[in-house]
C-alpha cells in the first residue's frame, strides 16, 4: 500500500466493483468461463484496487488483513461460480475446489519464524544480503581490507571469505546441497584458519536451515492434502437431502473446518514436534552466527555490542538481587532494621488486638486513653516511691559514713536501705578469690551484696506498681 | 446427490452483498479512530521498574474485607479484564463489592533481559502482595492468577502460603503435556538455551505469529471475513477492534524468565513431575493448603481443560472448587455469558470463605 491517502478511493472502488460484477455476471451466463482463469479475476483486481485504497489511517493494519482475507475469499467465490456454471460433474467440482483452496494453504501455514525472517519490504534474508554487501565496497570487502591492512595479505583466502560471506547473504538453496556441505567440512589452514572455519560453519548452518525448512514445508503440504481429504469427507456427509450446502460462505466455512482439522492432526504429531524444533534451532544457529560476525566487526571499529550490554545488564541484575536480599533480612544493618521494624509492627498489632478485645467500643477511644493515663500514673507513683526510699537511705548513709571510699559507701548504704525497708535474712559470706587484694575484700563483697539487694528491691517495687497498675486499669475500665 | 446445491443466481447475490459490505466496511474503517481500552478508573499504589500496581475504583466503596490481587500473564496486556464498559471482569467484581488490585507488568526491554522467574514471583509479586496488604491493612490477600499469571500464582501460593487467604486460578495450565496441547507439542524439542541466548528478549511479533499459526486459517483469514458481516455496525466494529488491539498489543518477553518458563513448565512439566525450584524455594502444589477456586474454559485452544482440571489431583488443599466455563480462552473474559457467570462465581465463592 502507498503511504498517503488517495481521495478517489471510493471512485476507484466503485469502478473496480463494476468491473468485477461484469466479470461475474458474464461468468454466471457462462460466456467467459473457459477463457477467464479464476485467479486473474478479482484477485488481481483486488491487488490493483488495494493500491489505491491507501494506508495512513488508524486501522490500516486491520484493513490490510481484511483485504488479504477478502482477496482469498473472492477468488474462492469466483472459482466456485465458474464450477457452477459448467456442466457440474464430480471431477469438475473436485478440481474447482482444489483450485480454490489449496493455493491458499502454504502462505497461511508458513512457520512463524520463517515469516519473521522474511518480514519487511524485502525480508530479513535480503537485508542480510544487503548488510554483507553494504557500503561502498561492501561489508565483506571492508572486512577483507581490515585484515589485509592489519594482519598482512592473503588474497586467496580473503577472496574465498568474501565469496562465502556474499553467499551467506544471498544464497538460495542450490540443488547440490550435499556437495556444498562436503566442501564446508574441509579443514582450514594458516593464519586466518579460525576465521575461515567460522565462516564455513556459518554457511553450513544456513544450508542446514534450508534443509529443515524444506522438511517443514513438506509437512505443510501434507496438511493441505489432509485438509482436502477431510473436506471431501465432510462433503460426502452432506450428500443427503436437507444437509446440502446452499451458500458459498457455508462451503468456505466447511473448508476452514477441514483444513484446521488436518492441521491439528499433523501439528500434534511427534513428527511435527521434531521438525518444528529442528527448524527453530537451525534458524537460531544462523542468527547466532550472523550476530557474532556483526559483533566482531563492531569490536574492530570500537562500537559497543549487544553482548557487552547484555553482560553489563546481567551483572547489574545480580547486584540488584544482592542489594534486595540484604535489605530484606539477608544480613547487614538494613536487615536488622527491617527485622526490628517487623518486631515493632508485631507488638503494635498485639497491643491493638488486646485493646480491641477489652475495649467496650472501637469507635470511642476515650476509655483506652483514660486507662493508659491511669497506667502511666501508677508507674510514675511506683517510680517516685522507689526514688524517695533511695534518697532516705542515701541521706542516712551520708551522715554515718562520710569518709568511706565510694564503692564501699554504696554497698553500706544499700545495706542500710534494705534493712530500713525490710530486714533481709543474713547470707553466708562468699569465699573471696585468692587473687583479690586484701584492702578490697570487704568493700567488694559489700558492693555485690548491694547490687543484689537493690535488684530485689527494684523488682519488689515494680511488682507492686504492676499490681497497682492492673488494679487501676480494671477500675477505669469498669467505669466505662 | 451433489453435496453442493448452490444456485448460481443466489451465489451471485451473495457475492454482491459481500462486495457491498466490503465497500461499506472499508469506509467505516477509514473513519475510525484508535479504540480505548481499560475503562475502569484506577489509582497507582506501588511502582517498581516497569511494573505498576493499581487499585481499581468502583462506583461505591468495597464491602469485601480481603482484597483481590489480579496477576495477569506476561505475554499480553492486563486490560483484557477491563476491556470495555460492558465487557469487564473488574467492573463486575467491583459492583459486587470486591476490592480489586492489578499488576501491570509494562513492556520489558533490554534492561529486563535478565529478570528470572524468581525476580518475578518472589520479587515483584511478593512486593505487590505486601503493598496490597499494607494498603488494605490486612495480613493476607486473595490472589487471582490468569493464564501464565495463574502459574505464577500457584508457585507463589506454594512458596508463601501464609500471605494468601484464597487462591483463584483462571485458564491456568498445570499439566503442560496433555495430548491436545499444540503449543506445548511444538516447543518441547526446541533448544530453549540456544533460543534465548540468540534472541535475548523474545519478540512479541514472534509470539503472536506462533499463536496465530495454532489455527492458521481460522485466525488469519476466516476471522476477517466474519468481520465483514459487522462492518456496517460501528459499535460492533469497535468491539472487534478492541479485541484486535489486545491480541496484537503484546510485550516482548524477558529472556531469562522465558527460558525458565519454557524449560521448567513446557518442557519439564515440573508441577507434575516435581523438581521445580524458583530461586532458592522448592515449589510443590501440595503446599497449597488455602481454599482454591479453579476456573477454566471448555473450548480453550491454548490451555486445554484437561491441562487445568488436573490441579485437583495435585493440590494440598481440602477446599477445592472448579468451574468449567462454556467458552474459549478469550471468551471467558469478554463474552456476554462470561459477564454474568464468572464474576458471580468468584464473588460467591469468596463470600463463603471470608
Amino acid at each position: 500500500m502507498n503511504g498517503s491517502l488517495n481521495p478517489n478511493w471510493i471512485e476507484q472502488w466503485q469502478t473496480f466493483a463494476r468491473q468485477s460484477m461484469n466479470v461475474w455476471q458474464d461468468m454466471a451466463r457462462g460466456t467467459q468461463l473457459a477463457a477467464e482463469p479464476a485467479a486473474q479475476g478479482n484477485g488481481d483486481a483486488f491487488a490493483q484496487w488495494s493500491r489505491w485504497f491507501t494506508g495512513g489511517t488508524k486501522q490500516s493494519e486491520t484493513i490490510d488483513r481484511l483485504i488479504d482475507s477478502a482477496k482469498s475469499y473472492t477468488t474462492f467465490m469466483q472459482t466456485m461460480l465458474a464450477a457452477m456454471t459448467g456442466k457440474g460433474d464430480g471431477a469438475m467440482w473436485t478440481d474447482a475446489l482444489k483450485q480454490a483452496f489449496i493455493p491458499q494453504i502454504p502462505g497461511l501455514l508458513e512457520h512463524p519464524l520463517a515469516q519473521l525472517w522474511q518480514s519487511g519490504k524485502d525480508g530479513l534474508t535480503h537485508s542480510l544480503g544487503q548488510l554483507w554487501q553494504s557500503g561502498k565496497d561492501g561489508f565483506a570487502q571492508s572486512l577483507a581490507q581490515l585484515w589485509q591492512t592489519g594482519q598482512g595479505s592473503n588474497s586467496t583466502i580473503t577472496s574465498g571469505l568474501i565469496k562465502t560471506l556474499n553467499e551467506l547473504g544471498t544464497w538460495r538453496a542450490p540443488p547440490e546441497l550435499v556437495d556444498i556441505k562436503g566442501w564446508l567440512n574441509l579443514p582450514t589452514f594458516g593464519y586466518p584458519r579460525e576465521h575461515q572455519e567460522r565462516y564455513q560453519k556459518a554457511a553450513a548452518a544456513w544450508i542446514d536451515y534450508q534443509e529443515r525448512m524444506q522438511r517443514y514445508q513438506a509437512l505443510m503440504f501434507r496438511v493441505a492434502q489432509r485438509g482436502f481429504e477431510i473436506f471431501e469427507g465432510k462433503l460426502t456427509e452432506r450428500e443427503q437431502p436437507g444437509r446440502q450446502i446452499e451458500s458459498l460462505r457455508a462451503l468456505y466455512d466447511l473448508w476452514v473446518d477441514a483444513v484446521e482439522e488436518g492441521h491439528a492432526e499433523i501439528a500434534l504429531s511427534d513428527e511435527f514436534r521434531e521438525v518444528y524444533g529442528a527448524l527453530v534451532d537451525a534458524q537460531m544457529r544462523v542468527r547466532a552466527f550472523t550476530q557474532q560476525e556483526v559483533e566482531r566487526l563492531c569490536a574492530n571499529l570500537g562500537i559497543p555490542t549487544r553482548s557487552e550490554i547484555g553482560s553489563i545488564g546481567e551483572r547489574l541484575q545480580a547486584l540488584r538481587r544482592e542489594v534486595r536480599a540484604n535489605g530484606t533480612g539477608g544480613g547487614g544493618s538494613s536487615g536488622d532494621i527491617a527485622a526490628l521494624r517487623a518486631e515493632i509492627d508485631a507488638m503494635k498489632d498485639s497491643l491493638r488486638a488486646a485493646r480491641t478485645a477489652s475495649s467496650p467500643s472501637r469507635s470511642d477511644p476515650s476509655g483506652d486513653i483514660a486507662a493508659l493515663r491511669e497506667e502511666i500514673q501508677a508507674l510514675k507513683d511506683a517510680l517516685k516511691s522507689a526514688r524517695t526510699a533511695a534518697q532516705v537511705a542515701q541521706s542516712d548513709a551520708t551522715t554515718s559514713r562520710a569518709a568511706a571510699p565510694p564503692r564501699a559507701q554504696r554497698a553500706r548504704y544499700a545495706g542500710a536501705v534494705t534493712k530500713s525497708a525490710a530486714p533481709a535474712p543474713k547470707r553466708p559470706k562468699k569465699p573471696q578469690p585468692k587473687s583479690a587484694r586484701p584492702g578490697q575484700d570487704a568493700s567488694a563483697g559489700s558492693a555485690a551484696n548491694f547490687a543484689s539487694r537493690i535488684a530485689r528491691f527494684a523488682n519488689a517495687s515494680l511488682g507492686a506498681a504492676h499490681q497497682s497498675e492492673k488494679r487501676s486499669g480494671k477500675l477505669v475500665r469498669k467505669k466505662h | 446427490m451433489n453435496p453442493v446445491k448452490i444456485d448460481p443466481t443466489k451465489a451471485l447475490d451473495e457475492m454482491l452483498v459481500t462486495q457491498r459490505k466490503l465497500s461499506a466496511a472499508l469506509g467505516t474503517l477509514r473513519t475510525m479512530d484508535d479504540v480505548q481500552v481499560g475503562v475502569t478508573p484506577k489509582e497507582e499504589i506501588y511502582r517498581e521498574d516497569k511494573l505498576v500496581l493499581y487499585r481499581f475504583k468502583g462506583e461505591r466503596a468495597p464491602t469485601a474485607k480481603i482484597p483481590i490481587l489480579v496477576v495477569y500473564a506476561l505475554v499480553n496486556r492486563p486490560y483484557m479484564v477491563d476491556l470495555q464498559d460492558d465487557r469487564s471482569l473488574v467492573k463486575n467484581l467491583l459492583a459486587k463489592g470486591e476490592d480489586v488490585y492489578i499488576i501491570d507488568w509494562g513492556y520489558p526491554d533490554g534492561a529486563d533481559r535478565w529478570l528470572t522467574l524468581d525476580d518475578y514471583i518472589n520479587g515483584y509479586i511478593d512486593r505487590c502482595v505486601d503493598a496490597v496488604a499494607r494498603h488494605a491493612r490486612v495480613k493476607q490477600i486473595n490472589l487471582l492468577g490468569i493464564c501464565q499469571g495463574g502459574v505464577f500464582s500457584l508457585c507463589y501460593a506454594s512458596m508463601h502460603p501464609l500471605k494468601v487467604k484464597n487462591l483463584i486460578t483462571m485458564v491456568t495450565m498445570v499439566d503442560f503435556h496433555t495430548p491436545g496441547n499444540m503449543l506445548a507439542n511444538w516447543v518441547r524439542s526446541m533448544d530453549a538455551d540456544l533460543f534465548v541466548d540468540t534472541l535475548g528478549n523474545i519478540p512479541a511479533d514472534m509470539m503472536n505469529l506462533c499463536y496465530l499459526t495454532l489455527k492458521p486459517v481460522r485466525l488469519m483469514q476466516q476471522k476477517y471475513l466474519g468481520m465483514v458481516d459487522i462492518l456496517d455496525d460501528k459499535t460492533e466494529m469497535e468491539n472487534f477492534l478492541r479485541m484486535e488491539k489486545w491480541i496484537f498489543d503484546s510485550p516482548d518477553q524477558a529472556g531469562e524468565a522465558f527460558r525458565e518458563f519454557l524449560k521448567e513448565f513446557y518442557q519439564g512439566n515440573k508441577f507434575l513431575n516435581g523438581g521445580l525450584k524458583i530461586g532458592s524455594h522448592e515449589v510443590h502444589l501440595s503446599n497449597i493448603t488455602m481454599p482454591v477456586l479453579n476456573v477454566f474454559a471448555e473450548q480453550d485452544h491454548l490451555v486445554p481443560p484437561a491441562a487445568s482440571r488436573v490441579l485437583a489431583d495435585h493440590i494440598g488443599t481440602k477446599d477445592y472448587t472448579q468451574v468449567e466455563f462454556r467458552g474459549g480462552h478469550i471468551g471467558i473474559y469478554v463474552s456476554s455469558r462470561a459477564q454474568r457467570e464468572v464474576p458471580t462465581a468468584i464473588h460467591d465463592w469468596l463470600a463463603m470463605r471470608t
